[in-house]
C-alpha cells in the first residue's frame, strides 16, 4: 500500500488531483480495528477545466508509469485504488477537514472518523451500516464533533433513527 | 493465551456470556489502539484468510493485496493483551 500511496502524493503534487484523502474501509485502519477490504478509496478533488469531470488523464499518467487498469480501479502495487471525486457538499467538509497521519514514513490525508461515520450514514449501505454499528463503541469519536457534522448536512433524523433503541 | 479463571467462570450463563462480550470489546479496543502499521499486517491477513474460505466454498474471491515484503511471521493471532 505504500506505493500505492506515494503514487497518490505524487498525483497531486503534479498537479493532476486537487487535495486527497484515504476514505472507506482502509481509513477506518487508522482509526478503528481492521476490516476487510479490496480496494483502496482516494477522495480528491479533481481539477475541472470543461463541462465533463474526467479522470482519464489521471489514469493515463499512472498507466504511463507502469500502473494497470482493472474496471475502474488503477492497481498499484498489487492494490486497486478508486479515485473518488468530492461528490457532494459532506465529502467536500470531509476531505477540507481530513487528518494528517503517517503510513510507513508516508504522510497521508485520512478521512475523519466522524465524517467517515456520517458518509457512511449517507450511503447507507448494508456495510454502511454493520461498520457503524461497529463503530459505535469506540471512545475516540467525538460526539460533539459527529453531532455537528450530523446537523450541517440534515442527518440528525437519519443518526436518530439507526440509533434508536427498538 | 487461557484467559484468567475469573473470566471462565459466572453464576449463570447469561453472566458467563456478558464476561465474554466484555472480553470481546476489550479486545476491539486493543486492536484499535495498534500502530496502524500493525493493523495494516492484521488486515492483510483477514483478506488472506477471507481469500482461502471462499476460494475452498468455490466462490469467486478477490486476490489478497502482497504484503510489501512484510512475513507472515510479523502477524501474530496470540498476543492479545
Amino acid at each position: 500500500m505504500k506505493l500505492a500511496l506515494q503514487a497518490i502524493n505524487d498525483l497531486e503534487q503534479e498537479g493532476l488531483i486537487g487535495h486527497h484523502a484515504i476514505g472507506g474501509a482502509m481509513a477506518l485502519l487508522f482509526h478503528d480495528e481492521p476490516v476487510v477490504t479490496y480496494d483502496l478509496d482516494i477522495f480528491c478533488v479533481l481539477p475541472q477545466s470543461g463541462p465533463l469531470v474526467n479522470l482519464e488523464p489521471i489514469y493515463s499518467a499512472l498507466q504511463a508509469r507502469g500502473f494497470r487498469a482493472e474496471g475502474e480501479a488503477i492497481v498499484i502495487g498489487g492494490v486497486p485504488v478508486q479515485l473518488i471525486p468530492a461528490y457532494n457538499d459532506l465529502v467536500a467538509e470531509a476531505l477540507a477537514l481530513a487528518v494528517h497521519r503517517t503510513f510507513e514514513g508516508v504522510p497521508v490525508r485520512v478521512l475523519g472518523l466522524e465524517h467517515l461515520m456520517t458518509i457512511m450514514l449517507q450511503t447507507n449501505r448494508p456495510k454502511d451500516r454493520e461498520r457503524l454499528a461497529m463503530l459505535s463503541g469506540n471512545e475516540a469519536v467525538d460526539m460533539e464533533r459527529l453531532k455537528g457534522v450530523l446537523s450541517r448536512h440534515q442527518l440528525v433524523d437519519a443518526w436518530n433513527k439507526l440509533t434508536r433503541t427498538p | 493465551m487461557i484467559p484468567d479463571r475469573g473470566q471462565l467462570q459466572a453464576a449463570t450463563p447469561a453472566e458467563l456470556a456478558q464476561k465474554v462480550f466484555a472480553s470481546k470489546a476489550r479486545r476491539r479496543r486493543w486492536l484499535a489502539a495498534l500502530p496502524v502499521e500493525e493493523k495494516y499486517r492484521r488486515f492483510l491477513q483477514l483478506q488472506r484468510m477471507a481469500y482461502e474460505i471462499k476460494r475452498a466454498a468455490g466462490k469467486p474471491a478477490p486476490a489478497p493485496w502482497p504484503d510489501d515484503g512484510w512475513p507472515d511471521s510479523a502477524v501474530t493471532t496470540h498476543d492479545r493483551s
